[in-house]
Parts: C-alpha cells; structure tokens; sequence
C-alpha cells in the first residue's frame, strides 16, 4: 500500500464573463460588492470540466490514467455524469475506474478522499475534477454569489515535482444537514448563525484536528457562506476565490486549492478544508511547485468580460435544466 | 451530333406571390412559354420535360407535379437538382438529350416555392443536421470570401456594394424583378448588418418565381421561330474549399473549370462575351464571379466594377435583368430565368435592359452544397446560331 | 453524447482525431473517408493523425441572423488546423467562442475550446469551437 499521496498537478477554470454584484444589487436593491463567474452559454459542466481537467493533466506530465472521479452539486443530469465524459475526452478509456460525487457541498473532498484512497490501493493515476454552475432566482439572497467554475487535481503515488502532498485527510461527519436545494429551486439555508455554531464549527474544527495540521501557512475553505469560511482557520493567509468568483460549489474547493498552490512557496504547509451539508473534510498538504503552464486561476480572475444582469440570467439557464425561475 | 436551341421562354414576374401555389407558379410559366413561342407550338409536340427544383417548400414535388401542372402526361420528365445550378443545370441536360436526337422539342421548367415557410431558409441552410449546430448559413459561406477577397487583393465594401448599386438601378428596368428600388453605396452600407462583411443589400430576396424556356433540336427549331438562341457550349463543376486550394477561399474554381469548358465548347473566350447573367445571389458573389469567368485577372474584381463595364452600357454587361439581387432567386427557377433573359438579349426583345447588338450571351450559377463546404457551378454559352 | 449521428464522429469531435491520405497528405475531417478529396484515390490509405488544438483563421464571418439556439452575433472562420508533427493541416469551419469582430483577422492565431455545439434533445454535443487565446484577453 502506498503511504503518501502525492497532487501531481492541478488547475482552475474561471469562466471569461462576471457579474458585477452592484448590477444585481441595482436590481433588487441593497448593495453589493465584488463579482462573480458566469459561464457562456455554450459552457456546461462537462466542458468547464474538461477545460480544468486538461490543464491539470498537463501540469501533472501522465500519460494515462487510471480513474476519472468528478464532483458537482448542480449537474443538471439525474443520469448521464461528468466523469465518463471528462474520461473519454481525455482519451481515458477502457479499464479506467468513474465515479461522480455530488449532493453536499463536501463532494469536492469526498472525491479528493476517494482518489487518495484509490491511488493507495491500486497505485494508479487518478484525475478529481469538479465543475459547477449554481442556479439562481431573482431578487434571491443568493444570487450575488451564484459561481460558476471547475477545478482539477491529478493525483499519484510519487511525483519528482509534486505540486503538492497530501499529508493526511481529517474527516468530520456529523449529520448536521440543514442546507439543502431541490434539482429545480435555489438553496434553503436557515439561521446562518445557528449553522455556524450548530455545523460548520463542530464540523470543521473537528476536520482540521484529525488532519493533523498544526498552524498552517495557508488555508482553503470552501464553503456556501463566505463569511463563515473565512473565520474558520486563524492565523493562516486565507485563500479564496470567492470574491470574484462567487460560490461555485464542489468546484469552488479546486479552484481555492489550485490558486492557493499557483501562489504558495515549495514547502508551505496547508489545510484545505470543506464544508457541506452533512459535514467537513480537511485536507493536510505541504506546497511542492506547480508547473507553470497555461493560464493560472489569479490571470484568469484578471481575464474578463462583464455581463449586463440578463446575460447573467440566460448564460446561467441550460435548457435542460430548469434551475432558474425568470420572474 | 446536331445543335440544340432556344426556340422560346415563358416568365413570371418574381415576387412575394402568396396568392400561387407551387403548381400555379409552373402552370402560368408553361402558359407564358405556349404564348412565347413566335410560330406558335401545339404541347402535344413536346417530347420531353426537364424540371428543376430543390422542393424548398418540401412538397415531394417531382417530374409528375409538372405533368400535372401542365398536362403533359405520358411524357418522359425528369426532376434535377443541383443546388443553385438546378435550373440551369436542368437545361444541360435536356440540351444533351436534344442533341443526341432522342428528343426534338424538350421542355425545360424551373420553380421555387420559398415564402410558404420561411423558417426554412435559415433553420435549414442546406446544411446536414450534424452540421447545422455549427452555425454556417448561405451569408456566411459567400461573406467568409468577401473577407479573403478584401484582405488578400484589397478589395473594398464600397466596390462590392456597387454591385448591388448597379444590379438594383438595372431591376428597375425590368418588369420581372422582385424589387424595384435604387440604392446608392451609402444605403447598401447603411443597412443592417446580415453577416459581417455583408449588409442587407449585398443579400437577395426571398422569392417565390418560376420560369420555362423551350429546347429544339436544329432541324425543326425553325418550325416554331425564325430567330431561334444557339447553346453553343456548357460546363459543370464541382469543388470544395477543404482541398486546401487558397483559391477557394477568396474564388469559387468551380467556377472556373465549369466557365472553361464552356468556352472550348463553343470556341468563345471571355472576350467574346457581349451580356452575362451571372450568379448574384450575394454582391461578393457577382464581383469574384467576373475574375472566374474571366472577365477580368484575379483580384481585380473591385476595379472591374469601378470602371463601369458590367454596366448596362459598358464594356461586358452583367445582369441587365437586375440579377438575383433585385430579380429574386427561387432557386430552382433562377438559371431557367437567367437563359431566358439570354434569349431574349440575343433577339434584341430585352426592353429597357436591352445591350447593344449583342451576339454571344453566357448565363451562369454557382451554388453551394454539401454542409456549405463545397460548390457546383453551371455555365451555358449561346449565340445567334 | 450519442444516438449513431454523434456516436460516428466522435474521436474526432472530441479528441481532433483526423486522417492523412498517404498518397498526397490531405487531411480528412471530421469526415472519415476511405476517398481522397485531394488526389482522388479511391480507395485511399488514410492514417490517423491527431490534430493541435490550435489553428489559423483564413477567412471569417460575424453572423447576426441564426436560429434561435445560437447566440448572435456569431463569428464563424474557416481555420487551417495544424498536425501535431509534420503535415498538412485540417481546413475547417471552426464557430468561435467568446470573440468580438475587432479582435478577428485573416491569419490571427486561434485556440480549440471544448464547448457545448448545440443540443440534441436534453444531451448537450460537446465538440471544439476556436477562440481568441484567453491569455490576450
Ligand atoms: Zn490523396
């Protein structure tokens, strides 16, 4: 059995269009600050994923590999998956293991657990890849933060340049659900400070201790809520996207990890945590030096194009999917 | 092998005909054509029927719509279709036929249906359904050649839109066209943006139109007129950008090899040539149409109509009948009217349009096919006999 | 993606898998032809060949009247796309992505971007739309 795991590569898509949430907030009054993602309209969760997954391959230099796993809460398919799609994409065919988690904002960790435990005992390649579009309703508290985005990561036994290595993975299921969204609405959160004490504390303290991290350089925490996040590892440089790319659900947790390594030093140490309904996962690396190919998750947050607040409606609206409710 | 000719030609007035069916339209083109024909023709003397038609309504529409819209039964008529060439193509082959002997007196009938269903022309775009989702329409394939033509020889969109300046003041002309209106540079610059280069005007209608002229074989054409149009030659071609040719980006080859074997047929060169009616379905189309016929070298499109000479008056006339871009083009009708207004030219009965004296006439289509990515042309030359 | 229409072309819809006529060196595709359109032969000796995902645009349009599940204004190029190695490239009809008319240029240098083509039904067809690099935007 293989002992240490090591991220071999990883990436981030940030879709070209934003939108300015003062656009939203000049909608439905208030204010807003900061932007977030929208995926063109010929963007789906399989090509924002492929988009992420190609990069992070060819920052990682395999040649084959041997699971395609993915990660989404909104794909729009009850049947019909990321990760067989992704897979064949990449040429990655035949005796190659699929899976597709999803259902918790925890799926980007309950996938990267998946991957390490896979590389452990077969010893293979493994791409995580996640990618999300979060729906939205007019005038919904949400909406300002609906992201969109996909995130990769190429896990292996050994690498001579890993990006980074996977130190441990501290696991905290507790059962406390209370977020929750049906395939057509948007989500229903409850008291956000009743969640912060009753979940995501619990949870997450609890995932950092059993990951071992002790006073980490840097911290990723992905989470629906980014005040609660941001609080949740003290002393640590926060890395997040989520002021420019809003809330982008699994995949928000690769493209936090992914920026986090492109900026990070060799030999940082850090603990990449998410939160979802259910529980929280925290991941133990030590940063290792990412590849400088293609186009890193800070020049794609400068790469740009704002759209005016009805594009954000119809870019975001799949016609097989009826997540958006137009007024 | 004897000589075929055009011994007459029935036309409609092209248009937004709501109130015709698409076996009215044949019908009042064969009647037209009975009432053209100088000495008078019985239908029982026609041997044969060629009817062109892509059935753009989708109405199955085949040899037998035509023998029921004219009541030639129990004859031989064959339906073709080839893209923009099936009009004139049709008369190829009912032209071969007459030459071999087979047949003395052959029908040739295009027609199109167009404004039944308009959703068609841009949901359809002749293009197979794989390909449909990526976007390639019937404006995009001509203007992708604008673009090339501007940026490798300089060509200007004030030169392109002069063609449709020059078309429409000639549409105006003649009684058949579909629209009668003039326009300048600036209005064709000024209208929207269809496909970037090309504005509205550079386009031609939607058009419901058909058209019929009359073949005889050179030992009974005199029986039906004392001044009977010669086909003298013919060629038709087929090509496809995806060779690899860079010709074929900024040019239509097809074009060329189908013009080129026109011309050794009939022995006629490009110089010979005193009116054409050319294929104008966009005004790119007619301007890079000048260099493949020769009318001009290879890139001088541009100053070719700058200079005035396919002016009604100038030095080769090119569609006297306002062309597709004021006349219409239904499509399956559009190479039957363009020889018709060849035959009249040569008879010196074109009115207004009317050319000086001319004595060697070419008609010529180039259509696009097979996901946009290829094109047949058909060109056909004729004389005074 | 499949129903046997999407199924057929998928490798090279997906993957920009093309094929090279040994006789002459044209490039198929997306067709996979056992013809050549470049020297005629018949039956030709195709070998795959996989293309860049990159190419250069010939000639383009910007189109502004389309069905109603393509966006306008939408720009279309025909796009030499090159081998990778030696060869011919692929001259195709590429739609592109996410590029304004002021940006475009014969001979300006485009990048393949995996997108969604258009829909069958519920599924969408995922295959390659060009696009100005994201790095010079
Ligand atoms: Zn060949």
């Amino acid at each position: 059995m293989v002992a240490v795991v090591v991220i071999a590569g990883c990436g981030g898509y940030v879709p070209l269009y934003r939108i300015d949430r003062e656009a939203i907030a000049e909608q439905h009054g208030g204010r807003g600050s900061g932007e977030s993602a929208v995926p063109g309209r010929d963007e789906n969760h399989v090509t924002m994923a492929v988009e992420a997954a190609e990069l992070a391959v060819e920052r990682a230099a395999v040649d084959e590999l041997d699971a395609v796993v993915s990660a989404s809460i909104t794909d729009p398919f009850a049947e019909h998956g990321i990760a067989a799609h992704v897979a064949y994409r990449l040429g990655a065919t035949g005796e190659v293991r699929t899976a597709d988690f999803r259902a918790s904002g925890r799926a980007g960790t309950d996938a990267l657990a998946f991957a390490r435990d896979f590389v452990r005992a077969r010893d293979g390649t493994v791409l995580v890849v996640a990618a999300d579009v979060l729906p939205v309703e007019p005038g919904h508290d949400d909406e300002p933060y609906a992201g969109a985005g996909a995130g990769a990561a190429v896990l292996v036994p050994d690498a001579e340049e890993p990006a980074a290595t996977i130190t441990a993975v501290g696991e905290a299921t507790t059962g406390f659900v209370e977020r929750h969204r049906l395939h057509d609405g948007v989500a229903t959160g409850g008291d956000g400070r009743f969640e912060r004490e009753a979940g995501f504390g619990p949870a997450v303290s609890a995932a950092i201790e059993r990951s071992g991290v002790d006073d980490p350089d840097r911290a990723v925490v992905a989470a629906h809520d980014a005040r609660m996040a941001s609080g949740a590892v003290e002393d640590a440089s926060h890395e997040s996207t989520f002021g420019s790319v809003g809330y982008a659900g699994a995949a928000s947790y690769y493209l936090d990890l992914a920026h986090c390594l492109e900026e990070a030093d060799a030999g940082e140490s850090v603990v990449a945590v998410a939160y979802g309904p259910g529980g929280a996962d925290a991941v133990a690396l030590e940063t290792g030096t990412t590849a400088d190919v293609g186009l890193t998750v800070a020049e794609q947050l400068d790469s740009k194009e704002y759209v005016t607040y009805a594009k954000h409606l119809e870019y975001r609206e799949r016609t097989e999917y009826t997540g958006v409710t137009v007024a | 092998m004897r000589d075929a000719y055009v011994v007459g030609a029935g036309m409609i007035d092209f248009g937004e005909l709501y109130d015709q069916s698409f076996d009215d339209l044949l019908e009042a083109a064969y009647l037209n054509l009975l009432e053209d024909v100088d000495k008078g023709v019985e239908p029982s003397d026609i041997d044969a029927g060629w009817y062109g038609t892509i059935d753009f309504a989708n109405e199955g529409s085949s040899g037998a719509s035509v023998a029921h819209a004219t009541g030639l039964f129990e004859k031989p008529i064959t339906r073709v279709e080839n893209a923009c060439a099936t009009g004139s193509d049709a008369f190829r082959n009912a032209s071969l036929a007459v030459r071999a002997g087979e047949v003395d007196l052959a029908l040739v009938i295009g027609a199109e249906k167009m404004l039944d269903d308009t959703a068609g022309l841009i949901q359809g775009a002749a293009v197979e359904r794989l390909w449909r989702g990526r976007g390639v329409t019937m404006p995009a394939f001509f203007g992708m050649r604008a673009t090339r033509h501007m940026e490798v020889y300089g060509t200007t969109k004030a030169q392109i839109a002069e063609v449709s300046v020059k078309n429409h003041e000639n549409g105006t002309k003649y009684p058949h066209a579909h629209q009668q209106f003039e326009c300048t540079v600036e209005d064709v610059q000024d209208s929207p943006t269809v496909s970037y280069p090309l504005n509205l005007y550079d386009c031609c209608p939607v058009t419901d139109g058909a058209c019929a002229v009359l073949l005889a074989g050179e030992d009974v054409a005199h029986e039906y007129t004392d001044e009977p149009v010669r086909h003298a030659g013919w060629g038709l071609s087929s090509d496809t950008f995806q060779r690899g040719d860079d010709l074929a980006l900024s040019n239509f080859p097809a074009s060329r090899h189908a013009s080129s074997r026109a011309y050794e047929r009939s022995g006629y060169g490009p110089d010979d040539v005193d009116v054409a009616e050319v294929h104008d379905c966009f005004s790119i189309t007619e301007l890079i149409t000048y260099e493949d016929l020769g009318f001009c070298g290879d890139g001088e499109g541009g100053e070719f109509i700058e200079s005035g000479a396919p002016r009604l008056d100038g030095h080769t006339p090119v569609n006297p009948s306002g062309g597709l871009l004021s006349k219409g083009h239904p499509i399956g009708a559009t190479g039957v009217a363009q020889i018709a207004e060849i035959y009249e030219q040569l008879r010196d009965e074109a009115g207004d349009v009317q050319v000086d004296d001319p004595e060697v006439g070419l008609q010529h289509n180039i259509g696009i096919g097979r996901n946009a990515t290829g094109a047949v042309s058909c060109v056909n030359v004729f004389d005074r006999g | 993606m499949s129903g046997p229409r999407y199924h057929r072309p998928k490798r090279q819809d997906q993957r920009l898998v093309a094929f090279e006529c040994q006789s002459c060196g044209w490039v198929s595709y997306p067709e996979r032809k056992r013809t050549c359109k470049g020297c005629s032969a018949a039956p030709a000796e195709y070998e795959e060949v996989q293309l860049q995902e990159r190419g250069e645009i010939k000639t383009f349009v910007v189109q502004h009247y389309l069905p109603d599940d393509i966006e306008t204004p939408q720009p279309v190029a025909i796009v030499d796309v090159p081998q990778v190695g030696d060869g011919e490239p692929a001259r195709i009809y590429g739609l592109l992505a996410e590029s304004e008319l002021d940006e475009l240029e014969v001979g300006r240098e485009v990048e393949a971007r995996f997108r969604e083509l258009f829909d069958d039904g519920d599924r969408p067809i995922n295959s390659f739309k060009f696009a100005v690099p994201r790095g010079e935007k």
